[in-house]
């Protein structure tokens, strides 16, 4: 069971048109969510992370377009389009919440300060579910005693400002978790939290993953998190994954020279003073004017004028992929 | 660190309470203690490290040392090489002698520096102020700054919007530079970055220090960086100290119950280390009304019946020799 897809993405196109340029945020982005495993997505700001995320939510702004590529999304009745589908459609708005849900990355501006929390709660299971309001108090309540939020009774008829960051990303969960969705994505969930705080949320997303047999997309930039958290791991760059495997895969045997550079240039808990960090060297080139072949080359030491040509996804095992010219030598 | 060690700035029994007010006499009805009693000492050329979850007191600590927000009560005392000088008890006419020698990088680099100046205009006030008077002079002291920090010196005349998160930060450090201080306050310096422009950042910090003879106050909410960089660590928790040792020792020797949590709820980007998790119930407490006794017992998965009575001193735990500080009744007892 636990190697079912639930949610497929090929060669994912999606394009930014802005003042008449093209921004071309996501080129060719493929990887599929398994039921009941997290995949996480890493890669520094501006990579494309959270345009993979808004663009399997059909939440894309109006500038932007998918420009080809699927995203399908399996469920009981059969294989699901959701590129194809209309942006504010019926379907579309079934699917978002029910099926496939999402947390946002800041809990503070995700919550609206007017409603109670029990009311933001409540909305969605009055959308996609027939149970009576009653019913619907009840389950907010318990979903909120679930997430371990004390006094949950008195609590849900609290305003946002009333909860910390940490339990209002709690919120955040509850409601994403509410209709039991098949696919959560949840978009760098814990970088605006503290580190005990973050502890906890993972916590209560591992809980889901096994209970539920949710499959969950984490989008992060933190290394440590994918370590703690991810079955699978795709490292992105500049629009790209640039490697893609098992956590074992890529955390033991990082391959791109992206990802190894990554690596090296995080301080590591428990490797005390000896450690040498090393930086990578520049910084990521404008969105709008991408390198032609390799986006890496510019700042890579293997780099050579063959990176500059179209670059072809290789396998190195069934399941770990990568897009680099010359990462035998490397290796 | 050598065996002589001189302090540099000798924090003692500081406190900071912000007042509640409320109503229309906009009576105080109570106080936020940001920072309540703190005894530190910074060494000449180490880098100390001050972590703490947000809203412990760590920022107001750092502000409250350069008296950019004044202490309600207690002392910072400045070592100069001829006298000591209590920076509390200065005015801000007197103070502006000291600045010179304190400086501060602060936190987001997209909002302290202006977006109406250049970069050398921005640059060029505190040259002014301590008395640079040829434009030129100016110019010359901004651009070799901008190089020192790898930046290239054409830049000065570049406004903010035309540079990265990683640039805008060495320009902040090459400000809190350009008057030769001695101490630098980095608030959380790296922590709007990038890993990738992380690395770069701190390993400019580790160089300067080498080069100009800095002493920093480091603070920061990632304990990863932390064991890098830091000589010596001070772990905050609602406006206290509660454990203070040098950075190999707090990562062997962890003794206090929230250093130990909070240590094990970092994840570690090695599949090989693998950490028993303390996952800490609720949240941290308002420092409006902190708990009785010690301020982390609600929280404390090994709380006894004193915790809660009696607030615990900051104590020396000798093991060894090594300056290991510790202000818990667990460790009392044992």
């Amino acid at each position: 069971m636990s190697n079912e897809i639930a949610l497929s993405v090929r060669d994912l196109k999606t394009y930014f048109y802005t003042n008449n340029r093209c921004n071309k945020a996501l080129n060719g982005v493929s990887f599929d969510i398994k039921k009941g495993q997290t995949l996480c997505i890493v890669g520094e700001s501006g990579c494309g992370k959270s345009v993979t995320a808004s663009s399997i939510m059909q939440l894309l702004p109006k500038l932007s377009r998918i420009e080809s590529g699927s995203i399908s999304y399996f469920c009981e009745a059969g294989e699901v389009r959701l590129d194809q589908l209309p942006r504010d459609g019926r379907q579309i708005r079934n699917i978002r919440g029910a099926e496939i849900a999402m947390i946002f990355q800041d809990p503070m501006t995700a919550l609206n300060p007017v409603y109670t929390v029990g009311f933001q709660i409540a909305e969605s299971l009055q959308y996609h579910t027939d149970l009576s309001r009653r019913q619907i108090v009840a389950k907010s309540i318990d979903l909120l005693r679930e997430m371990g939020i004390p006094n949950p009774e008195k609590r849900i008829n609290e305003y946002p400002h009333q909860f910390s960051g940490g339990m209002r990303q709690r919120v955040m969960i509850a409601i994403a978790m509410s209709c039991q969705p098949k696919v959560l994505i949840a978009d760098e969930p814990t970088t605006a939290l503290d580190v005990t705080i973050q502890a906890q949320i993972f916590q209560l997303m591992d809980k889901l993953k096994s209970q539920q047999q949710t499959g969950i997309m984490l989008i992060t930039h933190d290394m440590g998190v994918v370590a703690e958290l991810a079955d699978e791991v795709a490292v992105m760059y500049m629009g790209r994954i640039v490697e893609a495997g098992t956590v074992d895969d890529v955390l033991r045997r990082p391959s791109h020279p992206y990802t190894r550079a990554l690596l090296n240039s995080i301080p590591v808990l428990g490797r005390g003073k000896q450690q040498r960090i090393k930086a990578i060297q520049g910084s990521t080139p404008d969105p709008y004017d991408r390198p032609k072949g390799c986006s890496f080359a510019p700042r890579c030491e293997y780099a050579t004028p063959l990176c500059n040509e179209a670059q072809i996804e290789r396998n190195i095992s069934a399941s770990h992929r990568i897009i680099c010219r010359r990462y035998e030598e490397i290796v | 660190m050598n065996a002589e060690k001189s302090v540099l700035i000798e924090i003692k029994k500081l406190q900071l309470y912000f007042p509640v007010r409320e109503g229309i006499f906009k009576k105080i009805v109570a106080h936020v203690k940001a920072v309540d009693g703190v005894d530190l000492q910074i060494y000449r050329g180490e880098v100390l490290g001050l972590v703490g979850e947000s809203g412990c007191g760590k920022t107001t600590l750092g502000k409250a040392i350069l008296q950019l927000i004044k202490p309600s009560a207690g002392a910072v005392e400045y070592h100069q090489q001829s006298q000591v000088v209590n920076l509390c008890q200065l005015n801000s006419q007197q103070m502006i002698k000291h600045r010179k020698n304190l400086q501060i990088v602060f936190q987001d680099p997209h909002s302290s520096l202006n977006p109406a100046f250049t970069i050398f205009g921005s640059l060029e006030d505190p040259l002014k102020l301590y008395g640079v008077k040829s434009k030129a002079e100016r110019r010359k002291r901004v651009g070799d700054l901008l190089e020192a920090v790898n930046l290239r010196r054409e830049y000065m005349d570049r406004y903010p919007h035309e540079f990265s998160g990683g640039q805008r930060q060495r320009i902040g450090i090459a400000r809190a530079l350009l008057v030769d201080p001695e101490f630098i306050v980095c608030d959380e310096a790296v922590s709007a970055l990038d890993v990738s422009i992380q690395a770069q950042v701190l390993e400019l910090l580790l160089d300067l220090r080498q080069q100009r003879n800095l002493t920093y106050l480091f603070i920061t909410h990632d304990l990863s960086v932390t064991e890098y960089i830091c000589d010596r660590i001070a772990v905050m928790y609602l406006g206290k100290i509660v454990e203070l040792a040098d950075a190999e020792d707090l990562y062997a020797n962890t003794l206090h119950p929230y250093t130990q949590a909070l240590l094990s709820a970092i994840p570690v980007a090695d599949l090989d280390i693998k950490t028993q998790r303390i996952v800490l119930e609720g949240d941290v407490p308002s420092p409006i009304y902190p708990p009785s006794g010690c301020a982390f017992h609600p929280r404390c998965p090994k709380a006894i019946a004193k915790c809660a009575v009696e607030m615990p001193v900051l104590q020396q735990q000798g093991s060894g020799g090594t300056d290991h500080q510790v202000a818990c009744h667990l460790i009392a007892v044992n």
